[in-house]
């Protein structure tokens, strides 16, 4: 998708607006938030199995390139053919280059984020592939052309009429609000297309070092269907995906599925291992993974930056996030959204393109709070913010503001002179002529006639006077 | 025992009263209160806006300032996190980094300082009044300071604690973020403000000013009276704990 | 409250009450049945509607499962799928009868009480579609499968060194989507209806 990152300001107050689209996606996350605090009280050591998997994942990124050769190898050995991209292009040329070796017209994909990030289904669609999404959100979304809102819910700021408007429209149903109803068209149209396609594209939640497989998280069993009908499995992978081991699955799972929905497990889970075998009745003839680099290479470089290669991408952040809450998914104009992708999309789209977005915090810390791998996402943020800050042109008196404010602040009695200089100006200047970003809603106060430090000092003469 | 005493800029300028009342209570609590006069600002203005520099500057001369002190307090949970775990972003130079590893395990927000080291459990005051506690974010999450006001408020006679829906979401201050991004920020503290409401308290409560700042700004301009038509007030938990035990003195007369 | 430690002091009918609750919660539904009720409970389970069901045959639904299927003869196709993939299959009529198949039964090799989870490794699944295609499916499970939660079964393979195999899939519950407006709703691609036997032996 085309970023909007850079019209982040200018398009807030559309996004504020839709007072509608507001309370959906309000009521969504508050059941969110409610479902994942119940699944992990129910966990004794959550804070421990945090820890834990920050830990696991830290060996993994510091190490990233021996674990990727070693996940690479294992892959190879069972049948996968594996490829590395190192940029967006590269890695949907590869895609292409799959499909007509095995001569695929129709793709049905499941919910991969690194393939939005990628461009994946524009580029495809492009070169004359039919690309279904069929994870009913992404399918929703794909039907109204427009882009995802949120990670596990894509379509959380559609309301059941708009949703049933659009499968008449487009599917030629008779409107119905019956949610089972419409699942009941996605499900009928999406078997068909299952069952016809060439190629199923999924991502892969975890790659597992140990012996090159992957890890596929689900409810609807539309992923199932995508690496088991088709005749070739295409997985893409973000190279930064990887675990050491299958039996770390145990500690993953648990943090995944309880803070992306609250659930103990998800529906389906697979563990694949490549294609299949003689003796297997089904599952895709031929397996290629292709591991993504797009960028994550320069995150490793930082070291403050490679923690958000931890992301599992469950988006408990997005969830607790009150800027989130008020401004929706789309207000992030990119692919990754609330506090991890106002991190990790300037480093994506460079800075000068996603400036905003680390600013737009108030950087309460409710998001590193629920991380399940304990990435220190707001202070990822203030980082994100100090890198703007030396590198990029700052707003035209921030600069000068500030180095005065500094400078005054060096000693107290200057401070302590501005604060009187400042509170005579505070009565001769309307304050909407310098604070309008307050004042448009909020009265400003007046600064007091007597600071604290005055109060003292004169305490401390009147004690004097008296001793 | 000395307790030095750090007072935020903007409590300093703006709302002397609550420094006032918080050294009130600590000589109060036989405390030799100690107020550092060179102090001006801790840097959180200019570390939240990513001027790393700038920030080290002042945090390097706040800590030179009170690096000798046992103990201190400050009545803002969001200036003490400031000191106790943001310098930590900052490069500071050699001897500056090592005073800071030192101080900040000796610096405290008030309510926490009340309770964890002088073992208040019960403030003698009376202050008939619905109050709600508003969790500032830095007191909550830096400080992990929860539990400590809403004892100290529960334990004042005629008080009626009510916890709000969502006393743990932010209010749409983040110093900066409130005018670089006032849209969302006014987002957020019409929600804070709607719960504070729905919660039916008289008084919103909170251990920084800053919060108290952004919602009575809100409460204010917006001119919200409660259901009953009184209008919400807030207060500092300083001003709260000071009135109540001034109310107790009156009372007693 | 599960702890990411192996707890090993729950009797197996304790993990059953556990598994049949977080089944109960995920809209699946399971059965303690001695051996030799297996049968019957399966007749019962097996409504009007299931005219055609597809077995997945392992050791397990050999032992339990009787070789005239319960209703065989009156009006239900069985159609029973060998462990191994033979030389002479037919991909595509295989795919048809699972297309057309109103159930599937497959064995189990762990389920997990916690989670309501049916754990089935490659070489016991090598029929995947079984488990997929259908809207209804049965898995037969024994008592002494029974896991206390996914730490314990993770702690439990890797001991036994148990990554030889192709494959692995953890099922819990029917398929299922939230994603119009935040409404559950149950059978979206994969089965609408899942029934677990468990089978004390």
């Amino acid at each position: 998708m085309i970023p909007l990152t850079k019209e982040f300001k200018k398009d807030l107050p559309r996004h504020l607006r839709n007072e509608t689209v507001r309370k959906n996606i309000s009521k969504a996350l508050d059941l969110s938030i409610k479902k994942r605090n119940e699944a992990v009280a129910e966990v004794a050591d959550w804070e421990e199995l945090r820890e834990k998997a920050n830990r696991i994942k830290r060996q993994i990124i510091d190490n990233l390139y021996d674990n990727l050769n070693a996940f690479e190898k294992n892959a190879r050995k069972n049948g996968v053919e594996v490829f590395r991209a190192a940029n967006a292009s590269e890695a949907n040329s590869i895609a292409e280059e799959i499909a007509t070796r095995h001569a695929a017209n129709l793709i049905v994909k499941s919910k991969s984020m690194v393939s939005e990030e990628i461009g994946f289904n524009d580029y495809m669609i492009a070169k004359g592939f039919e690309v279904v999404e069929t994870d009913l959100g992404e399918f929703i979304i794909q039907l109204a052309n427009e882009t995802p809102s949120h990670l596990i819910g894509p379509a959380i700021h559609k309301s059941i009429p708009e949703i049933a408007q659009l499968f008449a429209e487009k599917l030629g149903i008779p409107y119905s609000e019956d949610p089972k109803i419409l699942t009941e068209t996605a499900r009928k149209i999406l078997r068909q297309k299952f069952l016809k396609a060439d190629m199923g594209v999924t991502g892969a939640n975890f790659g597992i070092v140990e012996n090159g497989g992957i890890a596929i998280v689900e409810n609807e069993g539309n992923g199932r269907m995508c690496f088991t009908l088709p005749k070739v499995h295409l997985a893409l992978i973000g190279m930064e995906r990887l675990i050491p081991a299958v039996d770390d699955l145990a500690i993953f799972l648990t943090l995944l599925c309880r803070s992306a929905t609250g659930q103990r497990l998800s529906s389906y889970v697979a563990m694949l291992t490549g294609p299949r075998l003689t003796e297997f009745f089904d599952g895709p003839k031929k397996s290629y993974y292709i591991l993504i680099d797009n960028k994550r290479s320069s995150f490793l470089k930082d070291d403050n930056l490679k923690q958000a290669l931890y992301c599992i991408r469950c988006s408990a952040c997005y969830n607790v996030c009150p800027v989130y809450q008020n401004i929706g998914g789309h207000a992030y104009g990119w692919v990754y959204q609330g506090p991890i992708g106002a991190a990790i999309t300037p480093q994506f789209l460079g800075l000068e393109n996603a400036r905003d977005l680390p600013f737009a915090s108030s950087l309460c810390g409710a998001c590193s709070d629920v991380c399940p791998v304990k990435i220190p996402l707001h202070h990822l943020l203030w980082y994100q913010r100090s890198r703007i800050v030396k590198e990029l042109k700052p707003p035209k008196f921030e600069k000068i503001i500030l180095n005065e404010f500094n400078k005054v602040a060096q000693s107290a009695d200057r401070f302590q002179k501005m604060g009187k200089i400042a509170r005579v100006i505070q009565k001769i200047i309307p304050d909407k002529l310098y604070a309008r970003g307050w004042t448009a809603s909020r009265k400003l106060p007046g600064i007091a006639e007597s600071s604290f430090h005055d109060w003292w000092s004169e305490r401390l003469v009147k004690k004097n006077h008296h001793d | 025992m000395d307790v030095f005493l750090f007072i935020p800029c903007f409590v300093d300028q703006l709302f002397p009263q609550v420094g006032i009342a918080t050294v009130k209570i600590l000589q109060e609590l036989n405390c030799r209160v100690i107020y550092p006069e060179q102090q001006t600002c801790c840097g959180q203005p200019a570390f939240n806006t990513g001027y790393q520099k700038e920030a080290a500057q002042l945090a390097s001369r706040f800590i030179e300032i009170f690096k000798d002190a046992e103990y201190v307090v400050a009545p803002s949970g969001s200036c003490a996190a400031m000191i106790k775990n943001f310098y930590g972003e900052l490069n500071l130079p050699g001897s500056s980094g090592k005073d800071w590893q030192n101080l900040r395990n000796k610096i405290y927000e008030l309510s926490d300082f009340l309770t964890s080291v002088l073992h208040v459990e019960k403030w003698d005051g009376h202050f008939p009044a619905r109050v709600t506690y508003h969790d500032s974010c830095h007191t909550l999450r830096e400080l992990h300071v929860k539990d400590q006001p809403r004892l100290l408020l529960q334990s004042i006679a005629g008080v009626e604690l009510i916890e709000m829906e969502n006393a743990e979401t932010c209010c749409g201050f983040g110093g900066t973020f409130s005018v670089k991004f006032p849209l969302i920020s006014t987002a957020m503290v019409q929600n804070k403000v709607n719960w504070i409401q729905q919660s039916g308290a008289e008084i919103v409560v909170s251990t920084d000013s800053s919060c108290l700042m952004n919602i009575d700004g809100y409460l204010q301009k917006q001119k919200i009276p409660l259901p009953d038509r009184r209008h919400t007030r807030s207060m500092h938990l300083a001003e709260i704990l000071w009135q109540s035990k001034e109310n107790l003195r009156k009372k007693s007369v | 409250m599960i702890k990411s430690i192996k707890s090993t002091s729950t009797t197996p009918l304790r993990l059953y009450e556990q598994f049949e609750s977080a089944m109960d919660n995920l809209g699946g539904r399971t059965f303690l049945v001695a051996e030799d009720e297996v049968s019957s409970k399966l007749q019962s389970l097996l409504s009007d509607t299931i005219r055609k069901i597809v077995i997945y045959q392992t050791p397990l639904i050999d032992r339990f499962i009787p070789k005239t299927f319960p209703g065989e003869t009156n009006n239900l196709s069985v159609e029973r799928l060998p462990t191994i993939r033979p030389p002479d299959f037919d991909e595509e009529s295989y795919r048809h009868d699972l297309i057309m198949a109103d159930a599937g039964l497959i064995a189990a090799d762990y389920i997990i009480a916690d989670s309501g989870t049916v754990v089935l490794f490659g070489e016991n699944h090598r029929a995947q579609l079984v488990t997929l295609l259908p809207p209804t499916l049965f898995v037969l499970a024994t008592a002494r499968q029974l896991i206390p939660d996914l730490f314990t079964f993770h702690d439990l393979i890797k001991k036994s060194n148990g990554h030889h195999f192709q494959n692995m899939h953890y099922i819990s519950g029917p398929s299922r989507t939230s994603d119009i407006e935040k409404t559950l709703i149950l059978g979206v691609h994969g089965p609408v209806e899942l029934y677990v036997l468990v089978v004390k032996e």
